[in-house]
């Protein structure tokens, strides 16, 4: 595979791992793309602002607490260190390691204990557990289930070239795994799908569509395989980074078209 | 008691012993911990309640914790000599080396079980802390488990086995010292190595419980705890042949391993762990097997709790047991009814939940051949625990505690585990799902031609190789050393073709070279060729097995100046040394032999008696030389024991053993070593190493960093295969004494007396012109006399030593009792003609019957006790039909349903490929084939 050509899938492939980053910020652009008000963004992007300033500022003071705290540990285990040092005459042997180890216990056993109660009576955390994501229970489900079948195929491969399997088993059988594997990648996809606003939907397959058509223009002889893609997916579970260069081609392509 | 009379005696005691008083308190505080931790885990999951959830986690945290500050209390007071502490007392003394004295804190009772809770502590926090995120709707259970696990370790330091406890009365001015035996540099590393592997078996079942209790029953779980499994079998293996090593430089006897009870412990939950490893495979590869899965996960950790009972309770005589302790053994009963009930009861609660997703395709499959792996493995546990218990058993049905020695282990165990190395190598050749009997014959054509090719050269080239072994019962001879090496000869050749083909494929893809080629496909494929590398040792491992099959062993008194011959080694004695340097702590005697071989020297060696000035009994230390030059000897070790001595005279009796190939085990063990990091190499550290350098030099750099540590590897393991041991304050538990009685030990110069002359004139007749006194006339009179002495040998190790050393025999244990057993057979030999094989068989006859009627009494019932091997009558013929029915019904059952399942799973098969057309998705054919791509 020629390098244009791995760009071009690469760049399929970030697009379909775009598709994968958390809804909640992709639910933020949707909006903002389908045209809100933009005072009542503006307000609460400040509002968000405060919020987050107010956070800030609460994770500054907390920071400085477990600062103040980490310091007074360190202080009582040094304060422990120079006593063992001291009653055994200023000596340092293997008596004097070992209690320091245990005094490190006793100061390490008191903070979790701490911690343990701290994390009963601590508000902001939530008391319920969010229930069971269902949907995202039988993603990972499906995820597992298609890398399952993937390692499968690959095995089959393998035991073909080693010579383990003859060509028409392997292909019976990879026949068998591929089947499966799509109607799971097919599962993955309609599900996320469904997940998905109409509005990211239609995002989605443009911006890949464009992507797709701006490597066309630019290297028409390699494209013929990526003509034959689906909209891009989220199937895939790991992808690899894009390329920068051809990302912001397409973006300015993106621009020049509209 | 009022509060105030209360803490009164609590602020005196803390003054008596302060180390005492702190580590009772750490405990209870330890304890309260834990129960909180299980409460809140499981509560705060059945609830959903997140906080709940998370303070039991910090409690875990919090655990561990107050676990290392015991830990430190308890070494503390064993560095300081802390003699108000009843365990201080018992396991040190002032003289002892500080390591000893670190090392103490596990050499008793109590505080191995305390050193079980810290190193539990430590595995649950880092396994928790590692998949707290990860398996959120989960952690509570685990974490829940754990504690339980703990708790019930915590409750019996409390309440019976205080590591703490002190002296009622004025504690003594110094301690007993640690048992000698344990005096030893492979026993420093040999326990912790055991229980991490022990404990850490722990780590996989609380997960399994958290999936069966939270209802999560995907893979996930199982990856999580994959790598802990792993860990766990590796240092449980590594314990066990550290315990081997440990037998073999400090018993005396020139062997590692004697199936004791103690060992049969560790060996248990290894059997059950390796099963899991590899059927854990088809379960992720295949979905198939969840259930039996879980169910290995609880039998292992069942086993590791059994294992520990065992050891601690008293149930089996062992030399390695703690001793008999009712109270701890009713409580452990108790615990282990707990975990079977909640365990099993929770499995059978989530069973439809477990449901395989799919099915045998075929018998001759991979699949299949992992299941007939996981079937012999536990069977073999199972025999293992059922010969192990074998003597309680007899003694609960006919009153007679009958001795399973290592014979009959042996009969067993050596064809079932050639039937696992066959499997070894085998397993790989086949595909998954299933193999034509066309490419079957093409995978199989190579290893089976070399198999042959190494059998016809042994049992031409080597005669020795062709001896018989009696094997399973009824008198069944084979020769298992031809035929162990024949299978070791196959699994070579099947793992070398395995790397060969995939060497071979990866360069047709890569188009690299061949290193290349071949370090990118096992680092692509790591578990599948680390298992490879593994499959490898454990093939290596079996090389040094074999030896056993041709091991020598003399036993001989000499004056100084005389020479014994030994197979090709003339030893002789030189002089005796008495050591009194260090008198107030042991005395040394030490004798100086000079050995050659061939007539041309090879070593001095200088075997040791000691007699340590708190030890009753004196003890030895043996001299191991290793022969390390190819050669038809080598990894040939030659080991003597210095047994007894004469003051005045300085006449000395010693024991010799010839053991051909031993070394192999010790460098198999570096195999399996490498294999099992590469398995536990992570994708990641993987993916780093498997990228492609862009400059020459980085590729370079990169190979020769992999060779360094590969080479690095090796050679450290090899080094400690050869390590001779060193100096060190270690001593057996055999008997000697400086007396002239002493020496009156019937050895091999006895038993050879009566016949001697008579040969020595047949020969000279025959042959006069041979010197009498050169070396070829006398190992022409040991060849002639070699039947006799065997016999004899053989009849003397079928017979007990009573003295009250577990299941030592009569030829090998040195006390009185048994020179007096040994005296009274060659009396009834003497009235015997053994110069024919018929008469050696009814002397023989004659022995056994006068020996158990010797020992019949109404107490004793029948005398069988005096038997090494099980005889096949009575209630006894159980012990021989039971193997047999539950290794055969096993393999009825595993072949019944494997034909149900592939009837229904080649039907799945047919139905859905017919059914399933991915040409008519190209789009999403496509997508799949870049996910293939991407996937190496």
């Amino acid at each position: 595979m020629t390098n244009s050509e791995k760009q071009t899938k690469n760049m399929a492939k970030g697009k379909r791992r775009d598709n994968a980053i958390p809804k909640a910020q992709v639910v933020t652009d949707g909006d903002a793309a389908g045209g809100k008000n933009i005072s009542e963004a503006a307000d609460a992007k400040s509002t968000d602002a405060k919020s987050t300033d107010a956070k800030s500022t609460n994770a500054g003071i907390a920071a400085d607490g477990n600062a103040i705290w980490q310091l007074g540990f360190l202080a009582l285990l040094v304060m422990g260190m120079v006593f063992s040092l001291q009653i055994n005459s200023w000596h340092f042997t293997v008596p004097v390691v070992v209690l320091w180890l245990g005094w490190a216990g006793v100061l390490a056993t008191v903070a979790l204990i701490w911690k343990a109660g701290l994390s009963i009576a601590t508000e902001g955390v939530g008391d319920r557990m969010a229930p069971l994501d269902v949907s995202e229970a039988r993603r990972h489900e499906l995820n597992a289930e298609k890398k399952s079948l993937i390692q499968a195929i690959k095995e089959i491969e393998f035991d073909r070239d080693l010579g383990k399997m003859s060509d028409e088993d392997a292909t019976e059988m990879m026949k068998f795994y591929r089947g499966r594997a799509i109607e799971v990648i097919k599962e993955l996809d309609g599900q996320l799908d469904e997940e998905l606003s109409v509005d990211e939907r239609v995002k989605r397959d443009l911006e890949a569509r464009m992507a797709v058509a701006v490597q066309s223009r630019k290297r028409p002889v390699k494209s013929t395989a990526v003509k034959k893609k689906p909209a891009p997916t989220n199937s895939k579970s790991q992808a690899s980074d894009p390329d920068e260069e051809t990302e912001k081609s397409v973006d300015s392509d993106v621009k020049e078209s509209a | 008691m009022s509060l105030s009379n209360f803490f009164d005696g609590w602020l005196t005691s803390l003054a008596d012993s302060p180390i005492s008083s702190l580590g009772t308190i750490t405990l209870y505080v330890a304890f309260m911990i834990a129960a909180y931790a299980a409460a809140t885990g499981i509560v705060g999951n059945v609830q959903k309640r997140e906080r709940l959830v998370n303070s039991s986690i910090m409690a875990m945290y919090a655990l561990c914790a107050i676990m290392v500050m015991a830990s430190a209390l308890l070494v503390y007071a064993f560095v300081t000599h802390d003699y108000s502490i009843k365990y201080v007392t018992m396991y040190s003394d002032t003289a002892m080396p500080l390591v000893y004295k670190i090392c103490a804190y596990w050499g008793g009772l109590d505080g191995s079980l305390m050193f079980w809770v810290f190193l539990l502590s430590v595995f649950s926090t880092i396994a928790v802390w590692g998949n707290a995120r990860r398996h959120k709707d989960m952690i509570g259970f685990v974490v829940g488990t754990i504690a339980i696990v703990q708790l019930f370790f915590l409750a019996l330091l409390i309440f019976s086995k205080n590591p703490f406890a002190t002296w009622l009365t004025e504690p003594p001015l110094d301690g007993k010292g640690l048992n000698p035996l344990l005096q030893n540099y492979w026993m420093v590393i040999h326990p912790p190595s055991l229980y991490i592997g022990f404990v850490s078996a722990t780590i996989p079942f609380a997960f399994g419980m958290g999936a069966l209790a939270s209802g999560r029953l995907d893979n996930q779980w199982m990856k999580s705890v994959r790598s802990w499994t792993f860990l766990c079998w590796f240092f449980l293996s590594f314990g066990l042949l550290l315990g081997g090593r440990w037998a073999y430089e400090e018993l005396g006897w020139g062997g590692y391993w004697a199936w004791d009870p103690v060992e049969n412990a560790g060996l248990l939950p290894w059997f059950t762990m390796t099963a899991f490893l590899h059927s854990v495979i088809i379960q992720e590869q295949r979905g198939m097997l969840r259930v039996w899965n879980m169910a290995l996960v609880i039998i292992t950790f069942f086993l590791t709790i059994f294992g520990t009972f065992m050891t601690r309770s008293g149930i089996v005589q062992s030399v390695h047991a703690f001793g008999e302790d009712n109270e701890l053994a009713l409580l452990f009963v108790l615990f282990m009814a707990f975990i079977i009930i909640c365990s099993v009861g929770m499995l059978i609660w989530r069973m439809p939940y477990l449901k395989a997703k799919n099915q045998f395709e075929s018998l001759i499959s991979r699949e299949f051949a992992f299941l007939l792996n996981n079937w012999v493995l536990l069977g073999s546990a199972f025999f293992v625990l059922f010969a192990t218990l074998f003597p309680t058993l007899s003694e609960a049905l006919n009153g007679e505690r009958i001795t399973v020695g290592p014979p009959f282990f042996n009969k067993w165990m050596i064809p079932t585990g050639l039937v696992l190395l066959f499997l070894a190598g085998a397993t790989p050749l086949l595909a998954w799902r299933r193999t034509t009997r066309k490419r079957l014959a093409a995978q199989f054509a190579v290893p089976l031609g070399i198999m042959v090719v190494v059998v016809a050269a042994l049992a031409i080239g080597v005669p020795r190789t062709r001896v018989m072994t009696p094997i399973l019962a009824g008198g069944f001879k084979m020769p298992m050393a031809l035929i162990n090496f024949a299978i070791i000869a196959f699994v070579f050749g099947s793992i070398g073709q395995e790397f060969w083909g995939g060497m071979r494929v990866r360069m047709r893809q890569t188009g690299g070279d061949a290193f290349t080629s071949l370090i990118g496909i096992i680092m692509a494929k790591r578990r599948k060729y680390g298992g490879y590398i593994i499959h490898l040792g454990i093939a290596v491992m079996f090389i040094g097995f074999s030896g056993k099959c041709f091991e020598v062993e003399r036993n001989f008194t000499l004056s100084p100046g005389e020479t014994h011959l030994v197979r090709d080694y003339s030893v002789t004695y030189d002089r005796l040394e008495i050591d009194d340097t260090n008198s107030d702590h042991v005395m040394r005697w030490i004798a100086h032999l000079d050995v050659s071989k061939d007539d041309s020297f090879l070593a001095h060696m200088a075997p040791e008696v000691r007699n340590y000035t708190k030890e009753e009994q004196p003890t030895h230390e043996v001299a191991i030389e290793s022969n390390i030059t190819p050669g038809e000897d080598f990894f040939e070790d030659l080991y003597l024991v210095f047994n007894s001595f004469d003051r005045e005279s300085q006449v000395a009796s010693f024991s010799v053993y010839v053991n051909p190939l031993i070394n192999w085990v010790w460098l198999g063990f570096g195999f399996l070593a490498i294999g099992t990091l590469f398995c536990l190499v992570r994708e990641d550290w993987a993916s780093t190493l498997s990228q492609r350098r862009k400059t020459r030099a980085g590729r370079g750099t990169q190979t020769l960093l992999i060779l360094v540590a590969v080479g690095a590897t090796l050679f450290g393991l090899t080094a400690l295969a050869d390590a001779q041991p060193v100096e060190h304050d270690n001593v057996s538990k055999h008997q000697a004494s400086g007396s002239a009685a002493a020496l009156n030990r019937e050895n091999d110069t006895a038993l050879m007396a009566p016949y001697k002359a008579k040969v020595v004139e047949e020969l000279r007749a025959a042959q006069p012109d041979l010197d009498p006194t050169s070396t070829k006339f006398q190992r022409a009179v040991q060849k002639k006399l070699e039947p006799i002495v065997e016999s004899n040998r053989q009849l003397m190790k079928d017979l007990i030593c009573l003295c009250g050393c577990p299941r030592e025999s009569l030829y090998h244990c040195k006390c009185g009792n048994a020179a007096q057993e040994r005296g009274i057979i060659l009396g009834i030999l003497a009235n015997h003609d053994l110069s024919t094989g018929s008469g050696r068989d009814a002397a023989r006859d004659d022995v056994i019957a006068q020996m158990m009627a010797r020992h019949a009494s109404k107490e004793d019932g029948s005398g069988e006790h005096v038997l090494m091997v099980v005889p096949d009558e009575g209630y006894n013929k159980l012990a021989w039909a039971v193997p047999y029915l539950g290794f055969a019904g096993a393999l009825i059952l595993i072949l019944a349903v494997s034909r149900r399942w592939v009837r229904s799973g080649h039907g799945d098969l047919v139905a859905v490929s017919d059914s399933a057309d991915p040409l008519e998705d190209e789009d999403y054919s496509d997508i799949l084939d870049d996910e293939l791509r991407e996937t190496d």
